[in-house]
């Protein structure tokens, strides 16, 4: 497995550098179209906005380069933006002291030279050309222009980790596209501005960019800030009440984990998913503060005919307090009912079906009695035994698919 | 005699005015902010006062005010809030000097005096006439209600004021393309803080949302954190700290025992002595609760009051050992509330004081323990509320253990 994830990484990293350097040696002659200063100054701007490169949560870095290099692809004929683009990355490099190990830096630069050339001539097809803006006249070509950079720019980016991680490559891009779908837009006008103010305002027009370029980057940053650390606020706190009880230690984010893993292999995305993992994580918040002689009171109380717990209805009263997790509460007061209490399964909410799954599939695997532990593949087949009363037959299969592309039901497969 | 206005560029730039305006962001209060004013600036600076001031009067159509079905009084209100706000902006903008249209290399340095004044007129008009509205619809302080919702803000307008500058400037030298190309990114950037602002207030309260879940469960401490709430924002208004301050404070008092979350109950509950090693963690949980809340940006300055609220005024609290002065203010005032909810609550290890013997006990405690100016504060506005519900000792004991402190 490990190794051929390593062959697949060689292998694309072999193409993508090769590709990279033939186009730009193709397309070099022609070298430098306008002055050796501009092209300085551009690729400047390229490596001081690519120093303010903001982390993202699903793991990579977004670059608000995209706007520099937009508008020089509009400015200035194609062999000279490639030169920008390489030296301003290059500089960026060096100045975050990355090791210039050969591959991992050509790399990127090649995926980098790839997007401009084919955005580049896409846009030259259209009737676009350099130097010539026309906002009003020329706007098909602006726009492919921007939305063939912005879609290659993040397919690549979709592509390394696809490859890395060995995830699904499609459904990656499409949630990268919503999710920085309006920041590329931002960037695309500022690129496209940035553009006119510097053929109307020269330099001028240069500095007076960065202030938008960095309002976009502050509201865009702070945002992320505070997603970053409500959901990790959550999760330290759940640890910790988790941690009164020992034999409960960790359950709330491995339930949250594989709900996450269970609901992206049914296909749900965006707000619902981010609602299924909050509330997976606090799924029994309403046990908090229990000592472990009551806790087992409680959960005998769960009654196997109704699915109502108290647990679940006191958690529930709690999540349905705050705003913004409002939907979630459904989740938790719902999260054991068996489905066939109601003659329709999508009367309980799919969050709900998908962590009573979840929750049982960890207690079956980390319980604290060791005799008592099962192993993937045995609780699976338990669960199975009971899905269609007690669990929904969709959600067990998207565990079992989720479970076996992480190489956990493997080698009990035979 | 008055110059024609360019109507066709007014009506562009009114254009670009309704459609700011319709993308508005809720304050915590009951206000509504848009970035309509950086183009309404522009358009001062562009085209003159008269110019901005029809342009504004566009604002009475918001759609986003009519999606949320606010009343018409309302919407014709913010309108004429504008028209006002541009009128005045934009003339005290030419009479200070500014001029309008193209602004040269030349007019620098003195061409920031009028854009500055100008920015500052029109922030003072519109947020003042907001707040004495708000103040006159929900009977609440004008002046807190414009501390509370607007003077966060000031720097937030003159960055909006910066960029109403540069979008004039942009338009003289490159025209109406680049405007729109300017005030997409710009209202994609206010959305994205508008979910920002949105998510600070889900924090607050989920987190307060777990500490009452955790309270919940035991008897002894079921809305401990809400009521030091309470008597914190008791003692905030009778001390009359600004209404900011007192955000911060009730932030405070809803988290103080957060770090308690991390303590097993049968410590925390433990009838009778607690062991050396029981009592050092117990004294741990303002470190962990200021820890924990040491992560947010807005909740920065409840960190001090989080972490001092067991320091005695003599310096023999935990968790530094602070004394006098030297404990912050919000920390004193929490000191002092949480111990009187603690005294008047049942405990494993006690029965509850009645709220008399409470108050004597902080009065008797003043000096060593605590602040005699807050204990003061907070008694008297206890004495009123303990009048109002009648009891009839109340009075007497407080008013002799007022006069003799001990």
């Amino acid at each position: 497995m490990q190794s051929k994830i390593r062959r697949k990484v060689i292998l694309l990293h072999t193409i993508v550098i090769l590709l990279g350097l033939g186009i730009f040696a193709y397309s070099l002659p022609g070298f430098p179209a306008v002055s050796l200063a501009v092209i300085g100054l551009f690729a400047a701007a390229v490596t001081s906005s690519r120093l303010l490169d903001i982390q993202l949560p699903q793991g990579g870095r977004l670059n608000i380069d995209t706007a520099v290099i937009l508008a020089s692809i509009l400015l200035f004929p194609l062999p000279d933006t490639l030169v920008i683009t390489i030296l301003g990355m290059f500089a960026s490099m060096l100045i975050r002291q990355v090791k210039l190990k050969f591959a991992a830096t050509l790399y990127p630069l090649s995926l980098k030279i790839i997007t401009v050339f084919i955005s580049t001539n896409i846009f030259y097809a259209l009737g676009g050309k350099p130097g010539k803006i026309e906002p009003l006249l020329g706007i098909i070509s602006l726009l492919l222009l921007c939305g063939v950079y912005s879609v290659i720019d993040l397919g690549f980016d979709q592509l390394t980790i696809a490859v890395n991680r060995g995830t699904r490559y499609m459904r990656g891009l499409v949630s990268s596209v919503r999710f920085l779908g309006p920041i590329y837009l931002s960037l695309s006008s500022l690129g496209i501005l940035l553009s006119i103010m510097y053929k109307g305002m020269g330099y001028w027009g240069m500095l007076l960019f960065f202030l938008p370029l960095m309002v976009t980057r502050i509201s865009f940053k702070s945002f992320l800030d505070i997603r970053k650390i409500y959901r990790k606020t959550i999760e330290a706190l759940s640890n910790a009440i988790e941690a009164q009880n020992s034999n409960r230690s960790g359950h709330g984010k491995r339930v949250a984990n594989y709900s996450v893993d269970i609901a992206k292999e049914i296909g749900v995305r965006g707000r619902e998913l981010e609602l299924i993992g909050y509330a997976a994580l606090l799924h029994d918040i309403g046990m908090l503060g229990v000592d472990e002689d009551s806790l087992d009171h409680l959960l005998e109380q769960v009654s196997a005919q109704s699915g109502e717990a108290p647990h679940a209805l006191i958690g529930a009263e709690v999540v349905e307090q705050v705003d913004f997790l409002r939907d979630a509460a459904d989740m938790v007061r719902t999260h054991h009912y068996p489905i066939d209490r109601l003659k329709r399964p999508d009367d309980i909410p799919l969050g709900a079906r998908i962590i009573n799954v979840a929750s049982r599939f960890d207690k079956l695997t980390k319980t604290d009695m060791l005799d008592e532990r099962l192993t993937a593949y045995q609780a699976v087949s338990r669960i199975k035994k009971e899905q269609g009363m007690r669990f929904d037959p969709k959600v067990v299969r998207a565990l079992i698919t989720t479970l076996r592309k992480q190489g956990k039901l493997m080698e009990y497969v035979k | 005699m008055k110059p024609v206005l360019p109507w066709l560029e007014v009506a562009f730039f009114a254009l670009l005015i309704f459609i700011t305006d319709s993308f508005t962001i809720p304050l915590p209060k009951k206000a509504f902010i848009s970035v309509s004013f950086t183009i309404i600036f522009a358009t001062i600076l562009l085209f003159g006062p008269w110019a901005a001031t029809i342009a504004s009067v566009i604002t009475v159509f918001n759609l986003s005010d009519i999606k949320h079905k606010i009343p018409r009084y309302k919407m014709v209100f913010s309108a004429c809030n504008y028209v006002v706000s541009a009128f005045a902006a934009g003339h005290i903008y030419t009479l200070t000097g500014g001029t309008t249209g193209r602004i040269v290399a030349s007019d620098f340095p003195f061409i920031i005096i009028p854009l500055a004044v100008s920015c500052t007129i029109f922030f003072i008009t519109n947020t003042s006439l907001i707040a004495l509205a708000v103040a006159i619809l929900y009977g609440e302080s004008a002046i807190n209600t414009w501390r509370y919702d607007f003077q966060w803000l000031i720097p937030n307008y003159y960055a909006l004021g910066v960029l109403g500058f540069i979008l004039a400037q942009i338009y003289t030298s490159t025209g109406p393309a680049s405007i729109i190309l300017l005030v997409v990114p710009i209202l994609i950037a206010w959305q994205t803080f508008g979910v920002y602002m949105k998510l600070k207030g889900a924090y607050v309260d989920t987190v307060s949302a777990l500490v009452q879940a955790l309270e919940a469960k035991d008897p002894y401490t079921r809305g401990h954190s809400e009521r030091v709430a309470q008597y914190a924002g008791m003692i905030a208004h009778e001390l009359k700290l600004p209404d900011d301050r007192a955000e911060i404070l009730r932030y405070a008092a809803l988290l103080h025992d957060i770090g308690k979350i991390g303590i097993a109950r049968k410590v925390l509950n433990k009838p009778g002595r607690l062991t050396n090693d029981e009592f050092k963690r117990i004294k741990k949980h303002p470190e962990i609760g200021a820890g924990i809340i040491g992560d947010i940006d807005f909740l920065e300055s409840a960190i001090p009051a989080v972490f001092y609220h067991h320091e005695h005024l003599n310096g023999t609290g935990y968790a530094r050992g602070l004394s006098g002065e030297r404990i912050p203010l919000l920390a004193r005032i929490l000191t002092v509330a949480d111990s009187f909810d603690a005294m008047t609550s049942t405990r494993s290890y006690r029965p509850s004081l009645s709220p008399q013997e409470a108050a004597a006990e902080l009065v008797a405690c003043s000096g060593s323990q605590f602040d005699g100016g807050i204990v003061r504060a907070f008694v008297n506005t206890l004495n009123i509320s303990l009048e109002d519900r009648h009891f009839e000792t109340g009075e007497i004991q407080l008013k002799i253990a007022i006069e003799d402190p001990a």
